[in-house]
């Protein structure tokens, strides 16, 4: 890796020198503007069609990229690969550190622009941690950890199945995944106390969280799809109706899966490891759980302020309305409300539960959460200096792929959403180029949940809030960048997602 | 590598040829870019890229307006704060490749109408296409050029709206008056239910 390092660093400072100026990788070649000109005269009409004298300058005819400016982002790439697996490898803060040496690497010897940090994800991750840790303060996790343990006596793996749909709901009810930081705690703690491998809930509920979005008549993806749709008489209704069966039979499947996936807890190597090292201790027998005095309470608040977020994601009418860029109002958006009512679950916390507010900090949930919000930090800013500068070329190449071969949208789509880490940029860029192709509208949609490829690679809120949260070191971002413990349940869970989806299209439509 | 990691890594790979099978099988899409088609066929194709790309063009808008914290939406994965920095600039950038990838190849690959004015019907709206991105560059351009006083500087953001308007509103009359060359035309066009979509709301 070492290696892989240096030879990047030494050829990004031997391209430096030549490297385009700031953010204008994409260099730009005259094909003209009438390569794909029909050759006949059009009849003039009321619409007349006849090119005007005003000619758009030749640079400005066709944008494509050169073999040089694919070896320099393939190099950058590579850049971004390297200290991702340097990141993992160090592990825990690591992650954020390395990446914003990443990040440095690319604006400054090759000239990106810095991209933008995951301002909402880091933010939410702060307050939804405040909130946890002040109910872990008040014992609250350990309340609910009993109460789970007796829910699952009698079948504890259940946990494996549950806990993805019930991530899979809150997305839908709220529109983002972000909701699933509150229960990522919760997932872990009641999955050790159970002696399940924390890895099959955690990533399974990772992966539903994600393709919650499709399902979700609130999310900004739905939002970008359904006008595009439209025209081809497809309706919220008619897409819920394709996308939320699929997704519930992929996240069976893939929960089918996790639930087999690597050893049991106490085999698990690295688990044993840190036992012995005293890292993690064992977790408590339920019935040696002491409840403490407001732990009720505690839990009422952080569950009542999950339900308040889910009614304002469902409800847009019950929020506040906010000035929109064109002069009109728009309702709020659920992320911040998400901050909001955390801080104040938080606070609520504090002032009904009896908690003191300097022991906040010193919660296991916070230290966790604080680590995954640096590690993200540094991470996602890296991954998105390398996107905002490259988007164009990535995903015009893949649809390029798709145009030669529509067989392989789905694939692209998959892609397209792995290298943007954004499942609207997947939507809006590869669903119309679908269409256009002549690939049935119902068709499109079924492969649109391949947008769940954000977890592909490791630079996401959730995976890296998953992996901090389990502190056994079975939920892992991997050694080899893609070789992460969501690989295997999003890799199950986007193809058969689509090929159910496919199937329910066929038999609808 | 163990032998159950590599045969998960195999399940996975027959499951993503097996995709790729089915879609081949189910909807492989339609090029039927320079054949004759039937009519009906031309126009369901023909106005399904013309309203894909309008939703396109809505969905730009929509992020336009929602480029304010309080009102932007994000989806969870970290990409989705590049949403948030939608500038007019950019919306270009995206309207062009919108005209380029979605409405230029969705009408190439509609084909020709089988009918006597058939090549004509098909020019005209891939002429109207041509027009669109050639109307877009040139707005491109202006929003490049350092404008001489304040007044012209915000002149200039008008341009690549005018652009859009004037090709919206010119897609409908190209429609319009290939209506008009053959009569098998405009019962196709008025029997599709792609077309009728298309033309029930406003430009």
């Amino acid at each position: 890796m070492r290696k892989l390092l240096i030879a990047s660093a030494a050829c990004a400072l031997l391209l430096a020198g030549s490297a385009p100026v700031v953010g204008a990788q994409t260099t730009t070649t005259t094909t003209g503007a009438t390569t794909t000109t029909p050759t006949a005269a059009t009849t003039t009409t009321q619409t007349s069609t006849t090119p005007t004298t005003t000619t758009p300058p030749a640079e400005e005819a066709s944008t494509t990229t050169s073999g040089s400016d694919w070896v320099l982002i393939a190099i950058e790439g590579l850049v971004v690969v390297g200290f991702i697996a340097l990141g993992v490898r160090t592990g825990g803060i690591g992650l954020g550190l390395w990446g914003g040496v990443g990040t440095l690497v690319l604006v400054f010897l090759f000239g990106l622009d810095p991209g933008e940090p995951p301002f909402d994800a880091m933010l939410i991750i702060v307050a939804v941690i405040a909130a946890a840790a002040a109910m872990q303060a008040a014992g609250g996790v350990d309340y609910m950890v009993l109460m789970a343990s007796k829910a699952l006596r009698a079948r504890p793996k259940s946990i494996n199945f549950v806990a993805p749909y019930v991530s899979y709901l809150l997305c839908i009810l709220t529109g983002t995944s972000n909701t699933f930081y509150s229960i990522i705690p919760v997932i872990n703690e009641v999955s050790y106390a159970n002696k399940i491998r924390p890895e099959r809930p955690l990533a399974g509920s990772t992966v539903a969280s994600a393709m919650g979005i499709t399902s979700s008549p609130v999310a900004a993806a739905m939002a970008t799809i359904l006008p595009l749709v439209e025209v081809y008489h497809y309706n919220l209704v008619d897409v819920l109706l394709i996308t939320i069966p699929a997704s519930i039979v992929g996240i069976f499947l893939m929960s089918l899966v996790m639930s087999r996936h690597g050893r049991d807890l106490e085999d698990d190597v690295e688990y044993q490891r840190r036992v012995e090292a005293g890292e993690v201790v064992q977790p408590p027998a339920a019935e040696d759980i002491v409840i403490q005095p407001y732990a009720k309470r505690s839990v009422a608040i952080f569950l009542g302020a999950v339900l308040v977020i889910c009614l304002f994601g469902l409800f847009e009418g019950i929020r506040p309305t906010v000035a929109s860029e064109d002069g009109g109002f728009e309702p709020l958006a659920v992320t911040p409300i998400i901050q909001m009512v955390m801080l104040t679950a938080a606070a609520l916390i504090v002032l009904f539960a009896k908690v003191k507010a300097a022991a906040i900090p010193r919660m296991s949930i916070f230290t966790s959460g604080m680590v995954a919000m640096i590690a993200l930090f540094g991470i996602a800013w890296m991954a998105d200096t390398f996107i905002a500068n490259n988007e164009d070329a990535i995903v015009g190449a893949l649809g390029d792929l798709a145009s030669k071969w529509p067989f392989m949208i789905a694939v692209a789509i998959f892609l397209v959403a792995a290298l943007t880490t954004s499942q609207s940029a997947a939507t809006r860029t590869m669903v119309p180029l679908g269409l256009a192709l002549g690939i049935g509208a119902g068709y499109m949609i079924a492969m649109w949940t391949a947008v769940m490829g954000v977890l592909f690679l490791p630079a996401n809120g959730t995976q890296i809030a998953a992996a901090e949260a389990d502190t056994t070191g079975t939920t892992t971002l991997g050694k080899r960048v893609i070789d992460h413990s969501f690989q295997l349940p999003l890799q199950v869970a986007w193809v058969s997602t689509a090929l159910v989806g496919i199937g329910v299209a066929a038999l609808l439509h | 590598m163990n032998a159950r990691r590599w045969g998960i890594i195999a399940l996975i790979a027959v499951g993503v040829v097996v995709l790729a099978g089915v879609v081949a099988a189910t909807g492989n899409g339609r090029d039927n870019s320079g054949e004759r088609v039937s009519p009906s066929r031309w126009a369901d194709d023909s106005c399904g890229s013309v309203g894909a790309w309008e939703g396109q063009l809505e969905a730009i808008r929509d992020e336009l307006s929602r480029d304010n914290y309080g009102a932007r939406r994000n989806d969870g994965g970290s990409g989705d704060i590049v949403e948030a920095r939608l500038t007019i600039r950019v919306a270009v950038d995206r309207a062009i490749l919108a005209t380029t990838d979605v409405l230029q190849e969705g009408l190439k690959r509609a084909g020709i109408p089988d009918v006597g004015k058939g090549e004509e019907a098909s020019l005209t709206l891939r002429n109207w296409a041509q027009q669109t991105e050639h109307n877009l560059r040139v707005a491109k351009q202006v929003l490049k050029e350092k404008p001489p006083s304040t007044s012209q500087a915000f002149g200039a953001l008008r341009a690549p709206v005018d652009a859009l308007t004037l090709s919206v509103v010119q897609g409908r009359a190209a429609f319009s008056h290939v209506t008009g060359l053959d009569p098998a035309l405009g019962d196709a066009l008025d029997g599709s239910r792609n077309c009728r979509d298309l033309m029930k709301e406003q430009p």
